[in-house]
């Protein structure tokens, strides 16, 4: 049976099932039944949770069953992952790639003019999660500018401040800064199991002035990551607006970050703030950036990074490539385990992964015109190294080599993963190109990108979503209006469709509590 | 290359149309498999001219699947409203919920809803929530009613089609 198409970030029945190599039959009974209880298609009616419930009763047959997991295991060892890959990979000996590549096309025909060619990396770490969770060092840079004062948003913060010293272990250590156009240390890195220091500071939070970020930023760098931490090293950002002027400086300390290895995410509130920032900011360290609607929104969010940096398995991946002559790349995202449009000057940070977690990077690169290349020779595109840096100890590097096929032989259709990511990233685009075109007066034209947008969706089964924009479509028609929250809830809806599925629906459910 | 749906202009290797998200590798698939010489498997007779999905009943009337999908295939009481009803075309013991038919991305799938009676699909029973491609020719049974599949040459592009109106 063929695996469904979304599942393309999950390798093994374990990892549907969430349990370790080595789990008993009892944890694996009690994985499935949490399992049913979650993606069941009664609970959950959405088409992908059914397509994953599917899976998850496909692993228990086999999974429950020593025969045929004793079968199962063995064809693990031999990986056939890496068989049926239709682009070239870099293999280690033996076991499962720690690397592997999928390409749009393996071969590609030799034109007089300049082609696309779509890469899609599937990395592991090469190193198991912790058994114990790792002491984080945490900073919350959090926006007390006086817009914060509307729409219940410093309330919001401090919920959602309260909802993370929750979820935070007890020797972890936080600290507070809160910025307008200044910045101001609430709180030194301090144990959380100190509660109450920390509900004070947040009980003296009051709405002022303007906002500019940097300065938050430059206070924290003054003493992140000093004391020779064992763990990552994490700074969340808060914020309702848009800085002004120091851009820049805030860009270059994220820069220095992410050599470091301090990985930084940031969280909007309200409909304002300045995606595009916050997105180079936090995509330069690895992190990501998240709309934050409200708390019940968040909370599957906190709660995946928190467990994703407890249980950090590298504390950095970086990415280092030159591009062979004539080649562009145009560009780079990052599709699991959190979505982010990274840079495209190497070297690029790739953030951690934590337990049944991998990194999974799609590459939009344009090739020259290759008429001229011999038939049949492989053509090199790119050259680099993937870079994992561990918590201590010297960095582990593997090469990173990407050639083609030139030639007018006979083409398979693009792999099923490279399609899913390329397709979710055009509707991504169909919504950005939408809203610039809402900007730039062209009304017609964003209306038609938001109604093929829908149609699209709609083909793929995703029906409610389709609707939504269908109707955000109609109204534009109407109303000539596109309303700022309207642009958050499409970007956010539109971006989160590139997670890997079940994270998605993991998401996606609490915010819609009764559709259909 | 040009996008047969909207007709803007995209580079060479463009997986989807950037304008209006029109899967193009499907069509660069098609026309690689159109310039090779390969017998192609026997088609139900008098189908070339359709333009539109269908599902021919075994007295040869025509079910068009019209729109976007899915459909629901089943009976319809006070309770249900399938698209497709089984009632209508004589079948006694096919569920409420029966069966499901959609599009995905590389064509036309059936998905037995857990039904009383099942369904078969060339004489294989399907499993309850288990998807299967369906091609062009193709035999259905849902409980008591069998049709047969019938695609368009280009069945995807009859599906955006459909959706358009």
């Amino acid at each position: 049976m063929t695996r469904p198409e979304f599942a393309w970030n999950m390798v093994n029945y374990y990892e549907i099932l969430g349990v370790p190599r080595h789990a008993s039959l009892e944890e694996i009974r009690a994985a499935y039944r949490e399992a049913v209880r979650r993606w069941h298609p009664d609970i959950n009616p959405s088409p992908e949770a059914r397509e994953f419930f599917l899976l998850v009763r496909q692993a228990y047959e086999v999974l429950s069953n020593p025969q045929k997991r004793q079968a199962y295991d063995q064809t693990l060892e031999q990986s056939p992952e890496t068989q049926e890959m239709s682009g070239t990979a870099l293999v280690g000996r033996g076991r499962a790639p720690r690397v592997q590549v999928r390409l749009s096309y393996s071969l590609v025909r030799p034109l007089g003019e300049p082609q696309l060619w779509y890469a899609f990396w599937i990395v592991r770490a090469p190193w198991p999660a912790p058994r114990q969770p790792r002491p984080l060092e945490m900073w919350l840079v959090l926006d007390r500018s006086s817009s914060m004062r509307h729409q219940g948003k410093m309330a919001l913060l401090k919920e959602a401040v309260a909802e993370v010293l929750k979820r935070l272990r007890p020797t972890d250590r936080l600290g507070l800064v809160a910025f307008d156009d200044r910045a101001e240390l609430l709180l030194h890195p301090t144990p959380v199991r100190q509660r109450n220091l920390f509900l004070r500071a947040l009980e003296s939070l009051r709405p002022r002035g303007a906002t500019e970020i940097a300065h938050a930023l430059r206070m924290v760098d003054g003493s992140i990551g000093r004391g020779r931490s064992r763990g990552p090293s994490v700074v969340w950002i808060f914020t309702d607006g848009r800085t002004y002027g120091d851009e820049t400086t805030a860009l270059d300390i994220a820069r220095q970050w992410a050599q470091r290895g301090i990985i930084c995410d940031a969280f909007g509130l309200g409909d304002d703030w300045n995606e595009a920032f916050l997105d180079r900011l936090t995509g330069l360290t690895g992190g990501s950036t998240h709309y934050l609607k409200n708390l019940a929104a968040a909370r599957p969010i906190f709660q995946d990074h928190l467990r994703r940096y407890h249980y950090a398995r590298v504390r950095q991946l970086n990415l280092h490539f030159n591009l062979s002559p004539g080649v562009k790349l145009h560009a780079l995202y990052r599709m699991g385990p959190e979505v982010a449009h990274l840079s495209v000057e190497p070297p690029v940070a790739l953030g951690t992964v934590g337990p049944n977690e991998r990194w999974l990077t799609l590459a939009e690169l344009e090739l020259p015109p290759l008429h001229r290349v011999p038939p049949d020779t492989p053509w090199p595109v790119l050259e680099g190294r993937w870079e994992f840096v561990p918590f201590r100890g010297a960095p582990l590097n593997e090469p990173l080599r990407l050639t083609v096929r030139v030639g007018e032989g006979e083409r398979s259709v693009p792999p099923k993963v490279v399609r899913h990511a390329v397709e979710r990233l055009t509707w991504y685009r169909l919504q950005q190109a939408s809203r610039q075109a809402w900007r730039d007066g062209r009304i017609e034209e964003a209306q038609q990108l938001l109604s093929h947008l829908a149609q699209g969706l709609a083909r793929r089964g995703l029906g409610r979503l389709a609707r939504d924009i269908q109707v955000k479509a109609l109204e534009l028609d109407r109303d000539r209006q596109l309303d700022p929250e309207a642009e958050k809830a499409l970007e956010f809806g539109t971006r989160m469709l590139m997670l890997p599925a079940n994270v998605y629906e993991a998401r996606r459910q609490p915010g819609s509590s009764n559709s259909r | 290359m040009e996008c047969p749906y909207c007709h803007a202009r995209e580079m060479p290797g463009a997986l989807f149309c950037r304008h209006c998200g029109y899967p193009l590798w499907e069509e660069v698939a098609r026309e690689e498999s159109q310039s090779r010489p390969e017998t192609s498997p026997a088609a139900p007779q008098g189908t070339s001219g359709s333009q539109q999905a269908c599902l021919r009943t075994a007295t040869g009337e025509e079910i068009p699947l019209s729109g976007p999908g899915p459909w629901i295939v089943g009976r319809t009481t006070a309770t249900s409203r399938p698209d497709l009803d089984a009632q209508a075309l004589g079948a006694r013991h096919v569920s409420r919920r029966h069966a499901r038919l959609e599009w995905r991305s590389d064509g036309l799938y059936v998905i037995d809803l857990d039904s009383t009676n099942g369904t078969w699909v060339n004489g294989k029973r399907l499993y309850p929530h288990e998807p299967k491609r369906l091609r062009h020719g193709d035999w259905i049974r849902w409980a008591d009613l069998e049709v047969q599949v019938v695609l368009p040459a280009s069945e995807s592009e009859a599906a955006r089609e459909d959706t358009a109106s």
